[in-house]
């Protein structure tokens, strides 16, 4: 394996906000192309993880390298999607003025965005499905729709690695899948890490899942048992993989 | 209701009478010449700095940075008439307290965001009472206090007609130039950040934008009434349209409609223009909320 496969690297990397660590000597590879569920519980260190990745916290101990870089040097190469629970929902922006946001860094720094930053802008929102919603005021999309601007805005930036924190929190079932497969068609191009709570359904779509609950874990999907799943969880968690048919024997 | 339509026709009259004899005023009254220059140029500050405020919902920072500003100009005249430094006007006081309480609040809301309601209070009660107190040691007339408290635009100098012009062109060029990075930071300070926009020098330099515009409103309405001319035009511009730049193009308009509507009805019965401006907003507003529930409920009947 060479570097240039590598897209996210962890080396014993250890993390407190005080005393105890939420994150404990964790090493993992994700590699190019990828797609990686972060699962665990809540509390369990997953929004510190991607913070760690985002290069946001600098961990305490050991060493990450994000396409080959530290993190706040691979930023613009990042596409980003936070939770949108924390967004004011009256905000004054169409669509288009949402996922331009992810051109900063790439764009000059004064004065407005350039007919290239509208074109990759556009790309995005089609790549998702809303190129016909453009001019859309934010506030009269719905919260599916206003997701997938989110994501389009992560997408804008042409970033070689894509990380969605909680993608499908508030969503339909049915626009859940579509995002999913929307997601597997990107995944194509670049690599993809999510944060779920979906623990269930984590093996019907991902390649990887990265555990954490203070320790880090990573498995192939395929190897993942409902018994490593109920141990993170310290309750019974039921699996489904991606033949749909049910692997925890325990969980019955 | 004969005699009700004579009365309504009356007073359309006399509404007539007021405002052809404020156009009349104006044609020869430097004054009021002066006062609608500064009125129709604060506007502009106004309507762009008030969107991002009420975009951002912080009209409570505005209005701890707008009370400090009579700290300013407390010592200012202070300084002007007791020590006698003769170039100090309180203006310029204005400008130094609004700089100084727009870093220290930003800085506090960026570092310790649940002390920041704690500080805004203190810094707007303790800005007020400095300025009450050099007041007080410096002789004079309290008139000057009430102009800076609900503003007297007929008492604008030639030369804080400048001062107001050069704010006002600094606040445009910066607000125009920064738009996007500005945008980014109100909407998503977090997501701006990855994207390797220094989000605490942008918040900052939008802060000090807002104060400059609060000095330039002070001389229009005063420190008092700042936060309704800069919160209603941007509230009534919000409802009709949904870009920021459009929100910003509505509340500037709006805003040159009430302070020029308030020279003009306020100058024959000698009201306070600046209680008139801000009474002209809020009927504004109120009349664009019943419309909207008028035109929202209609379809549903």
């Amino acid at each position: 394996m060479t570097d240039t496969d590598v897209a996210i690297k962890f080396e014993n990397v250890s993390f407190a906000y005080e005393r105890e660590n939420v994150v404990d000597n964790a090493s993992f590879t994700v590699v190019d192309r990828d797609f990686v569920g972060i699962i665990g519980p809540n509390g369990g260190g997953k929004s510190t993880l991607v913070k760690l990745m985002l290069g946001v916290l600098k961990p305490q101990k050991g060493k990450i390298e994000v396409l080959g870089h530290a993190p706040h040097r691979a930023c613009s190469r990042i596409g980003y999607m936070p939770q949108h629970s924390n967004l004011d929902p009256e905000f004054p922006v169409t669509a288009i003025d949402v996922v331009l946001m992810g051109r900063l860094g790439i764009t000059s720094s004064v004065g407005p965005y350039g007919s290239k930053d509208r074109n990759a802008a556009m790309k995005a929102l089609e790549e998702v499905g809303l190129a016909d919603h453009f001019n859309r005021p934010l506030k009269s999309l719905s919260g599916g729709q206003r997701q997938r601007v989110l994501i389009a805005r992560a997408l804008a930036g042409e970033p070689q690695l894509l990380i969605l924190d909680e993608p499908t929190a508030n969503l339909d079932p049915a626009v859940q899948d579509e995002l999913y497969d929307q997601l597997r068609e990107l995944n194509k191009k670049i690599t993809v890490v999510i944060v779920s709570h979906d623990v269930g359904f984590i093996s019907l779509y991902f390649k990887t899942a990265i555990c954490v609950s203070r320790q880090v874990h990573t498995h192939s999907t395929h190897d993942l048992t409902s018994q490593q799943v109920t141990d993170m969880y310290g309750r019974e968690v039921r699996l489904i993989h991606r033949d749909h048919s049910d692997t925890g024997a325990c969980c019955d | 209701m004969g005699a009700k339509c004579d009365s309504f026709i009356a007073i359309i009259r006399i509404r007539g009478r007021v405002v052809i004899e404020f156009i009349e005023a104006v044609t020869y009254n430097t004054i009021l010449q002066n006062a609608l220059i500064v009125g129709v140029v604060a506007s502009v500050a106004c309507g762009i700095m008030g969107s991002y405020i009420v975009a951002r919902r912080i009209s409570y920072i505005a209005g701890g940075i707008a009370h400090c500003t009579l700290g300013g100009m407390g010592i200012a005249r202070y300084l002007n008439r007791v020590v006698g430094w003769s170039w100090l006007e309180p203006l310029h006081g204005a400008v130094a307290a609004a700089l100084l309480a727009a870093v220290i609040i930003g800085y506090v809301s960026l570092r310790a965001r649940q002390r920041e309601d704690t500080v805004i209070s203190a810094l707007w009660a303790s800005g007020m009472a400095i300025g009450i107190l050099f007041i007080a040691r410096t002789p004079g007339y309290g008139e000057d206090l009430m102009s800076y408290l609900f503003g007297n635009i007929l008492l604008v100098s030639t030369n804080d007609l400048y001062l107001v012009i050069a704010l006002d062109v600094v606040v445009l060029a910066l607000g125009l130039i920064f738009y996007n990075r500005f945008l980014a930071v109100c909407y998503d300070a977090e997501f701006a950040r990855l994207r390797g926009v220094n989000v605490e020098f942008y918040y900052l330099l939008l802060l000090s934008l807002v104060a400059l515009t609060v000095v330039v409103l002070v001389t229009v309405v005063g420190l008092v009434l700042v936060i309704a001319l800069l919160t209603l035009p941007a509230a009534i511009a919000n409802h009709f349209v949904a870009r920021l730049w459009q929100v910003m193009l509505i509340a500037i308009a709006i805003s040159m409609g009430c302070t020029v509507a308030g020279l003009a009805i306020s100058y024959s019965p000698q009201l306070p223009p600046g209680a008139t401006t801000i009474a002209i907003c809020a009927a504004a507003y109120l009349l664009t909320l019943i419309l909207k529930r008028t035109f929202q409920s209609s379809p549903q009947t």
